[in-house]
């Protein structure tokens, strides 16, 4: 009975990207109703996963231990051919990151150093959980602190989760919407009409197919997004600015777990994500004012270089805040240096800063959530991480 | 005609009817359920797929093969001849427990192509003087895929539909998560297979134990290193408790949130089942891969957990524990649940929990007796009052039931795991200890049914030489296609888009 062709191709990169799908591409006007964010201000939450190694990023130039136990992969210092770009305090970028050093130059970007959220170990599966759960244990919540945030908002401006899974930052009670470019050839705009027809009657399912049509059409031609990191980012912007568009975006990447032949790895990876955040200030055009991106990874790696051209998993990590709205042209946070005996265990970065004060003194002075809240509901038990004031305008 | 009692055994027991079951279930709907809960017979084949000791064992070797390439540290086998005593062989231990928490983010779904990778798994698993570690990680991730396609076809032909839906269940109940680490990839559909299948129409308890002593969930929750502060290597060491294990036997395989323990209750017990490990290459390498008891691992003393005490009975003490949570009221109530939510619906009559919950204490947890009172209930038939379609599939059944109702039982192992990768729910990667969300709002997202959408119409283009829509459908849901799914499929534009509406109706996307 039932033949199946043989042809039959499942196969994620062998799929044809055929023409312009409904679900990417729609004449049908574009529906959100989300609050915008308390007086329009835009959350951007973007998690780099796998470790992003901080130390070639923010690269600390001025500190000998960090030439000496990366003969082969540390960035060379500003004016040196291939070296690093320079911020201040000593501090220098991964030359792969243009865009983000004129956004630090405009002012619009902040980097912390010896960043951690409250988690010492090294497994990325545990670390991205107190990442994103906002506890101090992998296990405290199955639930996101930005999520969170959104209840303790009055009025919650809503969030949109860009890619194919929901990063557990935004995963929880408070309602969010999902957007993610479709790896199958997109069903023709009749087909959507016939299948919306079939849900008259059904309309959890009607609105779940609905919320795709309007999204998709805030979206637009994929092709128009360019690629990977840059096409979620671009995306994240054109949702957030339009009309009713929620008031956060959570975003995540992965690619940065450099074990081995690090510098290409990290080079391409971090020039994308330099591709990305442009995109994504391009496409917030006026809104970027009233915008901050915050960028995380789950921890740092290693001071010193491995035996296969790569870092391992280490503690202290780096961390970017960026927007027209964040105090940038400067480093935040304590530097607790690289001598042996400042280190974690002898061999990473020094947590000195957590991460929660970071976000938390986002969360309050960009969006007003209140400290008591803070304190217990969105990062519970966190009293000791006070909120870093003076983060943004 | 079928009868509404034969879709309701198809649909909501079961895994969707295959073309032309509507039938042969219509006579006695019910005897063709508890059929399948006495009769065994339908098994899953096996054959190519490996057990979980073999998989450790993998596991074991991708570690060694790294550390020799790697040249960073002397390999294992050197090292130890050079043992002499027990310390060193612990300090071995750790280290390579150590290696394995560095090695284990080595998998990263995400970056790879999944068919290059199946291929080239195959290719690695063939025999060979020296595997790499890269060979033997493509060796592990392949028998991921074998586990997954073989349980797919399995369930896409099976004519004991309701068995396999309770595989699943109980599966989900103690689901693992293969991105916590290779070691978890070789071995979880072994888990399956072993601690979960053996046990579905058996003794709650014994399935307990088979999960909180398999090597699967040892490492996934961690137990396999967690260490008595006061025990022999914890003193040696320094070490101490890991907690993750006790806290999830409790909050979800047991009791269940505010089922009446403590944090203290949770200590008392992750104490006592401290030394629950398995054979590694450097302490007891005769049981390489194996459940192990370790004494030197294990907290001494007597543990008082939720008011009763437990004399240090070593293994058995963590397991006279386990005994008395399974007879706890909070576990009867919390299965119950469990099991209403997701046969009845997001809201399930309290009376059918509290006869599934009275049915688990009067038994003491004999899930034959609790499947059988399941399919007795009058909550969950439409003639006395069970209304049908009011619970979402979540996409694993969506696809499940898709390929049943088309018999796609030649799709390869690479285009049945693209299919749940392309929606969304890869068997075994449920991100939280507690499994799969099972309620409507997480499934009925714009981005999920948007994929499922995209996924029916590219299914829909390759059916050939089956009745129309409208008649395949009447076949699958009889008498519950409403007039609405009829008229909007007797109108599609060409039998491709009526095969992808169809799967879209409310009738298949609900059971």
């Amino acid at each position: 009975m039932t033949i199946i062709n043989p042809k039959l191709c499942l196969n994620r990169r062998g799929l044809l990207k055929g023409g312009a799908g409904v679900l990417g591409l729609s004449a049908s006007g574009a529906n959100l109703s989300f609050a915008a964010g308390p007086e329009g201000r835009k959350l951007v939450v973007i998690i780099l996963r796998g470790a992003m190694d901080g130390l070639n990023v923010v690269v600390p130039y001025n500190e000998n231990r960090y030439y000496a136990k990366r003969p082969g992969l540390a960035i060379l210092p500003p004016g040196e051919a291939g070296g690093a770009i320079p911020l201040v305090d000593n501090f220098g970028l991964h030359p792969a990151l243009p865009g983000l050093s004129a956004m630090f130059n405009k002012g619009e970007a902040l980097f912390m150093h010896a960043a951690s959220a409250p988690y010492n170990e090294r497994s990325h599966f545990d670390g991205q959980d107190v990442l994103e759960n906002g506890t101090n244990s992998s296990l405290g919540t199955l639930d996101g602190w930005l999520n969170r945030s959104l209840i303790a908002l009055n009025i919650s401006p809503g969030a949109v989760g860009v890619g194919q899974t929901v990063p557990l930052v935004l995963k929880g009670a408070a309602t969010t919407t999902t957007w993610a470019p479709s790896e199958l050839p997109e069903a023709d705009p009749e087909t959507v009409e016939e299948t919306l027809e079939l849900y008259i009657n059904d309309p959890a399912l009607h609105d779940a197919l609905q919320g795709a049509v309007d999204i998709g059409a805030l979206v637009g031609d994929l092709d128009q997004l360019g690629d990977g990191f840059e096409q979620l980012a671009r995306a994240a912007g054109k949702i957030l600015v339009a009309d009713g568009g929620p008031g956060a975006a959570a975003i995540s990447f992965g690619g940065w777990d450099t074990h081995a032949d690090q510098a290409g790895v990290l080079a391409a990876n971090l020039a994308n994500m330099d591709t990305a955040l442009l995109g994504l200030r391009e496409e917030m055009g006026a809104q970027w004012a009233n915008t901050v991106v915050v960028v995380a990874t789950e921890f740092g790696r290693t001071l010193a270089e491995n035996g296969t051209d790569g870092t391992d998993h280490g503690v202290g990590g780096a961390s970017f805040l960026l927007g027209g709205a964040v105090k940038g042209g400067r480093m935040v946070g304590a530097w607790p240096g690289l001598s042996p005996v400042n280190l974690f265990e002898g061999r990473d970065l020094f947590p000195a800063n957590d991460l929660r004060s970071l976000f938390k003194g986002v969360l309050r002075d960009h969006w007003g959530v209140d400290l008591a809240a803070l304190n217990t509901s969105v990062f519970p038990d966190s009293a000791v991480a006070v909120p870093m004031d003076g983060l943004v305008f | 005609m079928a009868s509404l009692d034969a879709l309701t055994a198809a649909h909501r027991f079961g895994l969707g009817a295959r073309f032309g079951e509507l039938d042969t279930i219509a006579p006695d709907p019910v005897t063709w359920l508890n059929a399948q809960l006495t009769d065994v017979s339908s098994t899953l084949d096996t054959f190519g797929l490996i057990n979980s000791v073999d998989g450790i064992k993998l596991f074991f070797a991708f570690i060694e093969a790294l550390r020799l390439e790697s040249g960073a540290s002397t390999a294992l086998a050197s090292d130890k001849k050079q043992l002499h005593n027990t310390v060193s062989h612990y300090a071995a231990f750790f280290q390579s427990a150590e290696d394995i928490r560095r090695m284990e983010h080595l998998l990263q779904f995400s970056d790879m192509d999944e068919a290059t990778v199946i291929r080239a798994a195959s290719a690695a698993s063939q025999p060979k003087a020296t595997k790499t570690s890269n060979d033997i990680q493509l060796e592990i991730i392949n028998a991921l895929f074998q586990d997954i396609g073989v349980r797919t076809l399995h369930a896409t032909v099976t004519p004991a539909s309701f068995r396999e839906r309770l595989v699943r269940f109980w599966s989900d109940h103690f689901s693992v998560d293969v991105h916590k680490g290779l070691s978890v990839v070789a071995t979880a559909g072994a888990m399956e297979r072993e601690a979960i299948r053996p046990h579905v129409t058996g003794n709650f308890f014994d399935m307990l134990v088979a999960v909180e002593s398999h090597q699967t969930m040892l490492v996934y929750l961690d137990n396999w290193t967690s260490f008595g502060p006061n025990s022999w290597v914890g003193q040696q060491f320094g070490l101490g408790l890991n907690e993750n294990l006790a806290r999830e036997t409790l909050e979800l395989h047991t009791l269940g949130v505010g089922g009446g323990y403590s944090q203290d209750d949770i200590i008392e017990y992750a104490k006592a089942i401290t030394g629950w490990t398995m054979g590694n290459p450097q302490i007891n390498e005769d049981q390489l891969g194996a459940f192990v008891f370790d004494p030197l691992f294990h907290e001494p003393g007597t543990r008082t957990i939720m008011g009763k005490t437990y004399p240090d009975t070593g293994q058995n003490q963590a397991l006279a524990a386990l005994q008395d949570f399974v007879r706890h009221p909070s576990t009867a109530n919390h299965i119950a649940r469990k099991l209403a939510f997701h046969f009845h619906s997001d809201t399930p009559p309290q009376s059918l929990i509290d006869q599934l919950s009275q049915v688990f204490t009067d038994t003491d947890g004999d899930l034959l007796q609790v499947s059988l009172a399941l399919v007795s209930a009058p909550e969950m038939w439409p003639a006395t009052g069970g209304e049908q379609f009011q619970k979402l599939r979540n996409s694993e059944e969506f696809i499940l039931a898709t390929f049943r109702a088309f018999d796609l039982k030649e799709l390869t192992t690479d285009q049945i795991f693209n299919a749940f990768s392309l929606i969304g729910q890869v068997p075994f990667t449920a991100d939280s200890p507690a499994g799969w969300p099972d309620d409507e709002a997480s499934w009925a997202s714009s981005t999920i049914i948007a994929s499922r959408l995209n996924l029916s119409v590219l299914i829909g283009g390759f059916i050939q030489n089956v009745a129309l829509p409208p008649d395949y459908a009447t076949n699958l849901v009889g008498p519950a296609l409403s007039d609405n799914s009829l008229q909007i499929l007797s109108g599609a534009f060409t039998k491709e888009q009526g095969y992808a509406l169809m799967l879209m109706t409310p009738e298949l996307q609900r059971r």
